[in-house]
Formats: structure tokens, sequence, C-alpha cells
């Protein structure tokens, strides 16, 4: 602690100067003061830690003092200093709170004796304020971290239930009432059983009290919740070994479920894409082995040529999947550039020309008045708005017609493809930017793909902050329509 | 018509109808072919075939239902069947559910795709 200062309070110079000298040398501060008045004025101004206190002095006496002291600065030890034939007044001074007294006549030494002492109890009364300050930080740390696990506890997604070693349910949160939909009012106090009437839910909790042991269990949607649950039970036991009761947590696992379900269909789905080609080729080469026997070359070719483009496809579809897979995790990198909407359209329009004249299909092309660019990357989306062109071609019965037509409007351009083919039925429309679907039927019996273009075409077109849609009638064509947003008119370099 | 037996095919993809076809044949037989479970039933209403080779998995109606529409005719229960199916290991999800073949009224079943000896074999031994 800081230097002890004392105050001497004695209308006795002698005293005040003995007692001085006593205490001198010792590390203290020492003043003095040669009325009661002084005194309580010099208390006032500097504040001390210990005053010495003659009882009898005119004016204002060592009583009034004392009593002043106390009311005002209890923390002052005041130690009374009194002849011996007023011993009886020092013993009355104690009970009004002095700490100790000396008769006089005093030796030095037994002056350092009672100071030490009152030193001593100044320290301690430090150190026991450090230690009370200390105790009560430690429990507002202890309050604030309950109201924190119990803000927890009621904010937890996962539905939490308590139950003693009888099963009676001691504690839950607010998930538990809503996931587990309990409509029991109170939960507290009533058995588990009465707020929750599964027996595989109440056998779980008996298991992990009865076992000792930590039981997982789960549950199907409508069983105990309308949501898939994962429910673990632990058994809660004393350091001594006594069984105090049971805590389960349930987990609403349903996204879990769906997502495992997608991915258990993907994969069958994949496997049933490669499989079934990869099938017909095979088929092709037994029945070639049996055909090259029997049959005339050409028969032979054809089988062979037909061969060929499944493997193709197949290849293709692996690709597709590939692609598709790489923009979905969006692995992807978009070159974008500002392209002219026009060059992009004329340039996939002369490289479907062949496929077209081969089976004297029109494809007429008539772009809006205005320029537009668009900022894109050209790899992707042309090979996204060629998908689209070429289904246009290969759902449309030979002499039949695709029209393309641009415009702008509201900062978009929209580009429109309309074809006099087949259609698409009411019922297939939906799905048709479905991964592997395909409309099947007669029409369509002879036209191959993988399934995955018009996915392919719509992640192209979404990436690129696009839009698509599509308008059918069966029997009187398709029209898709890609929508883009369009950038200034950017100057080349 | 001839005195040979007539065989139908009924599958989705023609180019696996045109292999087996090659191949059934080749084993001396006139081969009728159908693209889906509906035509199959038409084609057998047309002319009433010696024994049809169905695949399961097909649009418009699949092969189980066409083998349980056909069982159920008196006209057409006694004509053997022998189901294809490419998922012969028995994979369920939610899109192809594959019912178990010992459930099917078929006279017969086989993995696609079919070994050429194989199927004549099985033919021969249902005609």
């Amino acid at each position: 602690m800081d230097t002890v200062r004392i105050l001497i309070v004695d209308d006795e110079k002698v005293i005040r100067e003995g007692v001085a000298r006593a205490l001198s040398g010792r590390g203290f501060t020492v003043d003095k003061a040669e009325s009661g008045e002084r005194g309580i004025e010099m208390i006032k101004q500097s504040g001390f830690d210990i005053v010495l206190l003659d009882l009898m002095m005119p004016g204002i006496d060592g009583f009034a003092v004392l009593e002043w002291i106390k009311e005002h600065e209890p923390q002052i030890q005041v130690i009374v200093v009194t002849g011996f034939a007023t011993v009886s007044k020092a013993v009355t001074a104690m009970k009004q709170g002095a700490f100790d007294f000396v008769g006089k006549p005093f030796t030095p030494d037994y002056i350092r004796i009672v100071v030490d002492r009152a030193v001593d109890k100044i320290t301690l009364r430090a150190e026991a304020e450090e230690l009370r300050e200390e105790r009560s930080l430690s429990l507002n740390t202890i309050q604030q971290e309950q109201s924190r696990l119990k803000t927890v506890f009621g904010c937890m997604a996962e539905a939490v239930l308590i139950t003693d070693p009888e099963g009676v349910v001691v504690l839950h949160n607010p998930a538990a009432i809503k996931l587990l939909e309990i409509q029991t009012d109170p939960v507290i106090g009533k058995p588990f059983s009465e707020s929750i009437s599964d027996s595989v839910a109440l056998q779980m909790i008996e298991e992990a009290m009865s076992n000792g042991v930590v039981v997982t269990q789960e549950f199907k949607p409508g069983s105990i919740s309308r949501r898939y649950l994962r429910a673990h039970c632990s058994p809660v036991v004393s350091s001594s070994g006594v069984l105090l009761g049971s805590v389960t947590t349930y987990e609403d696992v349903s996204t879990n479920k769906e997502i495992d379900r997608m991915k258990s269909d993907f994969v069958a789905m994949v496997a049933h894409e490669l499989k079934s080609p990869l099938a017909s080729i095979e088929q092709m080469i037994y029945a070639l082995q049996v055909d090259c026997k029997y049959e005339a070359l050409q028969s032979c070719n054809k089988l062979h040529s037909r061969m060929t483009v499944r493997t193709k496809d197949l290849l293709r579809l692996i690709d597709n999947l590939l692609n598709l897979s790489k923009l979905e995790s969006g692995t992807v990198v978009f070159n974008l550039e500002a392209t002219r909407g026009h060059d992009i359209i004329k340039d996939i329009v002369e490289v479907a020309a062949p496929q077209a004249e081969a089976r004297n299909i029109e494809i007429r092309y008539l772009p809006c008045q205005e320029e537009w660019w668009f900022n894109v990357d050209y790899d992707h989306i042309r090979t996204a708005i060629m998908n689209i062109v070429s289904n246009a071609i290969k759902y449309t019965p030979d002499g039949g017609s695709v029209d393309i037509t641009t415009s702008l409007s509201g900062g978009f351009a929209n580009l429109v493809f309309s074809d006099s083919g087949i259609g698409i039925s009411q019922e297939d429309l939906p799905h048709i930017f479905d991964r592997f679907y395909r409309v099947k039927g007669k029409a369509t019996r002879h036209i191959t793909g993988s399934g995955l273009g018009l996915s392919l075409v719509k992640e192209v077109v979404e990436a690129h902050q696009g839009y698509i849609d599509v308008r059918s009638s069966p029997d009187q064509g398709t029209t898709f329509t890609m929508s883009f947003p369009i950038v200034e008119r950017v100057n080349a370099e | 018509m001839t005195d040979k037996k007539q065989i139908l095919l009924v599958d989705d993809d023609p180019d696996f109808v045109e292999a087996v076809k090659v191949i059934v044949e080749s084993g001396g037989y006139d081969v009728q072919v159908a693209y889906d479970g509906q035509e199959g039933l038409e084609a057998v209403a047309e002319n009433k075939p010696d024994l049809i080779v169905l695949d399961v998995m097909m649009p418009v109606m699949n092969g189980h239902e066409a083998c349980a529409k056909l069982k159920g005719d008196d006209a057409t229960k006694e004509i053997p069947i022998i189901l294809l199916t490419a998922v012969a290991d028995r994979v369920t999800t939610s899109t192809y559910t594959h019912r178990d073949m010992l459930e099917s009224e078929a006279e017969d079943y086989m993995p696609k795709p079919v070994e050429p000896q194989e199927l004549l074999e099985r033919i021969k031994s249902w005609l």
C-alpha cells in the first residue's frame, strides 16, 4: 500500500513531539494538530489513515473528534491517547469505534507497536476489500454465464428435453415444443410419455438411462414430428455414479435427407442414362457378329454407323454432364466482353444453315433496326444459342421453317426463336429444362440427345443475368425467348 | 403369312430394336416391332405373335403394365413373354421404380444387353 499518513491531535506540544519522534524514520507521513478543530480541518483537507487522538482537549475534545471521524471518515483508524487516570474514558472511546488506546506516559516502542497494528489492520482491510471486489466480479461473471447459457438453450434450433431418472420432464427449450409439436401444457413435471406418445422415443430414453449409454435414433416424418429428426439421448450421471436423468436432443435433418435423396436419385439417373445407350451399343455389337455372317454388307454398315453415332452421343453426354457440374459449382470462369448481338446470331445462322438445308428447312433471321451489345462470354453464349437453333431444326419436320427475330425493350435484348416443329405438350413443357428430361413419343423416337442441352443453356443464360422462356403448341411449333441485359455500345479499339 | 413363328419386339430405343431384330431373324423367326407398351398391345391385337420380347422401361406404357394387361386378357395370356431390363440389379429411386421381377407374371426375364445365343435358346424353349 501507499505511504501511511498519520495525524497527531494533542493540545500538549510535548506529547505531539514525542509521538512524532517515536514514529519518525519508519516511512510514515506524520502531521500534527494542536486542537480538535485544527485536527478536523486537516483531515478534511488531506485525508489520513491513522489519527492519534488526545481525549482531553480544550474546545472540541477527543470524543467529539472521534464522533466526527466515525461519521465522515470511517476508514480512519483512531488510536486514543489518554492518561491512566482516565482509562475508563479510553474504554468508552473504544466502544465508540476507536481502534486502540495508549496510556500516558508511554514508551516510544509501545506507540510503534500500536501504530503497526493499526497499519496491519488497514492493510488487511484493503486486501479484504480487493477480495470482495474480486468475488463480486466472479459472481457477476457466473450470473452472466448463466444468462448466456439460458439464451443459448432458448435459441437453439435443436430441440432439447431433459428428464429425471423416472422419466419426468424437468426442462425443455422452446424448440422442443415447436419441433416435437407438443401440446401438453405444462410439459415440465409430467412424464415424457404424456407429451410424446411414441414408444420408440420413450424406449431410447429408458435404454440410455438403464444401460448408461448414448442412444441415437432417427425418426421418420410422421412419427414424432412432421420433420425428419435425428435424436441423441445421453444419460446424466453424477461424479459419484448416481443417475440424475437424461438429456435428449432432436435435430431436424430433413434437408440432409432431401439432399441425400436427390444425390442418390441423380446417381441412379446418370447410371441409367449411361447404361441405356451402352446396352444398345453392346446389343448392336452382338447383332453385328450375327449379321455379318448372314446379311449383306449394307445392313452391316448401317449398324456400324449407328454404333458410331451412339458412342459419340455418349461421349457428348459425359462432356455435358461435366460442363453442367462445373457451371453449377461456379468454377467456370466467364470471359465477359462486350459483343455485338447481330454478329453472334449471324454466325450461328451460317453454321446451322447446312443442317437446315439438308432437311429443306428455311432459317429466316430478321434483326431489329438498332444495333445492340451485350456483355457475355462469346463461346458459352454462342454454344447456348446454337443449342436452341439446332433443337429448333431437329424438332421441325422436313420443309418447315425457323424464324429468328430480335427486339430491344427495358434495357434488355430479346432473342426469339420460333419453329414450325412438332411442339411440346403441356405435360412436358414444365420439365424441358430438367436434367435428362427428354420428351418421349413417336415423333421424337429417332431424335437422339443427352437430355442435358437445355439444362446447360439455362445455366449459361442465367449466369449472364439473362432469362429464357418457352411457349409451345403441339404440332404447331415452339418458341424460345432469351433475354439479356444490353450494354452501352463499346467502340472497337 | 409365312409358317415362320412370329416374335414381337417392344423397346423404345430404335437402335436396340434393330439390333435384336437382326439376332432374332437370324434364328429363323419373323419379327414385328413396337416402340412402347401401348404400341405393343396394338400390335398384339392386330397380329397375335407367338412370343413377345418386352422391355421394362418405356414411355407411355412400361413393360410391367403391358405385361399385366396381356396376362389379364384371356385372348393373350398364353403368349410367352420375356421381359428385358437394363436395371437388373434392384435400384429403387423416386424416379425409377424397379419392380421385383418375381412379382411379374412374365414367363422369363433377361438383363440387357442380351447375348444372341442365349436369347435364341430362351425363345426356342418357350415356343
